[in-house]
């Protein structure tokens, strides 16, 4: 199976030493760094595949498949990353260095509190109303 | 007033609805230059004007034609008549604009905002007598953020600066954004363009614009900035847990409206008694910047995230671990705003 960025759902920035990712219909994002960084930025180049992934790290030791298959699974469940149907991809991937487990941070901060602003009916006017529409200002905890 | 509400969301539908209310209730048009860009704001009635005018009220006058012209009225029932799953539909997090516009609903307090690609926006409240004052304290906020894309983006943080550069202050609520600026009020050298929202856009060079005159203090920062007599103003709703106070005309000398970006602070409070600077990341900063701001705005476009972004990028980031003499933070602001930094980028 190949994997490739969910490019029109999201938008990725390369910092120094890492990369965020921000999923724009949730507004969750996503803090890669090291080894998960160095994946998401050879993903940008090119749909990929768990062996090609593991294959391109020095060093990968025999988990290392089973943890790179359970990082890709992350990104597919927060809708970062889809299966490919081009699978005309090389195998062959630029190098990504020693072998680490990569991680993701999440942060769903911006989701839990813009639930706060979540309509649920309208007024007998049409004016749609809050769950509790008690003039909070937004942003406050 | 109640306007009629139809399903016709289009713009003459809603220039329509304007109409009526300012010949039955009056119109008052201001014109302001809003980081250089030309707006006309037509206010059918009073109670908009009232309650969204301080903020903005220190902008210089426009001149020359409106860019933007926003149309602002009260409406009992609301501008467009949809169903609760398209109000709802209106509340993406962040979302591309499409071909048409952009449209913005906040629930809680009856607005309903409207930008068309054409130059003009209808603002249409439920009750503006009602508005709460911290939406007074950063009206538009939204609004402005979506016109401004591509070139710039609204984003939570205090700016401070001299006569030729400023500083971006961006962190959460309570790092010492807003007792930095006000501290700074008080230097005879230093000016003030934000306490909570600025706008950033990306030029030939970063420029920081002022938005609003407005700033917010808790009531124990209050005691420290006894000298600067803060007036709140007496026509607007109070807000005791965190009282809104406006700097103009009062400090009107002492506010900038446009400066090129020097760097980017993050501040926060230290427990140390001496103020100091460290280099910190381009993406501390973004941690600093984005999320909240998104918060503040009920969501934005990609485009103004892209934007953001560019201009961390181009601009130092420091953090400025706020000692507890007061004393010391003008100085190292100073060094900043000069370029004075040590190559290393530290100083305290």
């Amino acid at each position: 199976m190949y994997y490739a960025i969910n490019s029109p759902a999201l938008s990725h920035n390369a910092f120094d030493d890492e990369t965020i990712v921000i999923h724009f219909a949730t507004g969750n994002y996503f803090s890669l760094r090291a080894m998960a960084e160095a994946i998401w930025q050879r993903l940008e180049k090119q749909p990929l595949t768990v062996s090609a992934i593991v294959d391109a790290a020095e060093g990968a030791p025999p988990e290392a498949t089973a943890e790179v298959e359970n990082f890709l699974e992350q990104l597919l469940k927060n809708d970062l990353i889809c299966e490919s149907p081009d699978h005309s991809s090389s195998e062959s991937v630029e190098s990504l260095g020693a072998w680490r487990t990569p991680t993701m941070e999440v942060f769903d901060d911006m989701k839990n509190m813009l639930l706060g602003d979540v309509i649920h009916d309208t007024d007998k006017a049409g004016w749609p109303q809050m769950v509790q529409d008690d003039q909070t200002a937004p942003g406050t905890p | 007033m109640t306007t009629t509400t139809t399903c016709d969301d289009s713009q003459a539908a809603l220039k329509q609805q304007f109409d009526r209310v300012a010949e039955s209730d009056g119109l008052v048009e201001r014109r302001l230059s809003i980081g250089g860009r030309q707006v006309c704001l037509k206010f059918a009635g009073q109670s908009l004007l009232r309650r969204l005018m301080p903020a903005l009220d220190h902008h210089p006058e426009g001149s020359g034609p409106a860019e933007l012209t926003i149309h602002f009225w009260d409406s009992a029932t609301p501008p467009v008549e949809y169903s609760l799953a398209e109000w709802t539909g209106l509340q993406s997090v962040i979302r591309p604009v499409d071909d048409a516009c952009w449209t913005l609903i906040e629930p809680g307090i009856g607005l309903f905002s409207r930008l068309t690609q054409d130059g003009n926006a209808f603002v249409c409240c439920r009750n503006g007598d009602e508005l709460p004052v911290w939406e007074s304290a950063v009206p538009l906020r939204s609004l402005l953020n979506a016109w401004f894309a591509p070139q710039g983006s609204v984003v939570h943080g205090a700016a401070v600066g001299n006569d030729q550069t400023a500083v971006l202050l961006a962190g959460v609520g309570g790092s010492g954004k807003s007792s930095t600026a006000l501290t700074c009020l008080a230097e005879p050298d230093l000016y003030h363009l934000g306490d909570d929202l600025v706008m950033l856009t990306n030029d030939s060079q970063p420029l920081v614009n002022s938005l609003y005159n407005s700033a917010k203090l808790l009531p124990d920062n209050l005691r420290r900035f006894s000298d600067l007599s803060l007036s709140v103003n007496p026509t607007l709703p109070r807000n005791p847990e965190k009282e809104t106070y406006f700097l103009f005309p009062q400090f009107a000398e002492k506010l900038a409206m446009q400066r090129p970006l020097k760097a980017i602070l993050l501040p926060r409070v230290s427990g140390e008694a001496q103020t100091s600077l460290v280099p910190a990341t381009q993406a501390e900063a973004w941690h600093a910047i984005v999320p909240v701001t998104l918060t503040l705005l009920g969501g934005t476009l990609p485009e103004n995230i892209q934007s953001i972004v560019e201009i961390i990028k181009r601009v130092p980031v420091y953090r400025l671990d706020l000692g507890s003499d007061r004393s010391g933070i003008a100085p190292i602001i100073r060094r900043v705003l000069n370029g004075l930094e040590t190559e290393a980028g530290a100083s305290s």
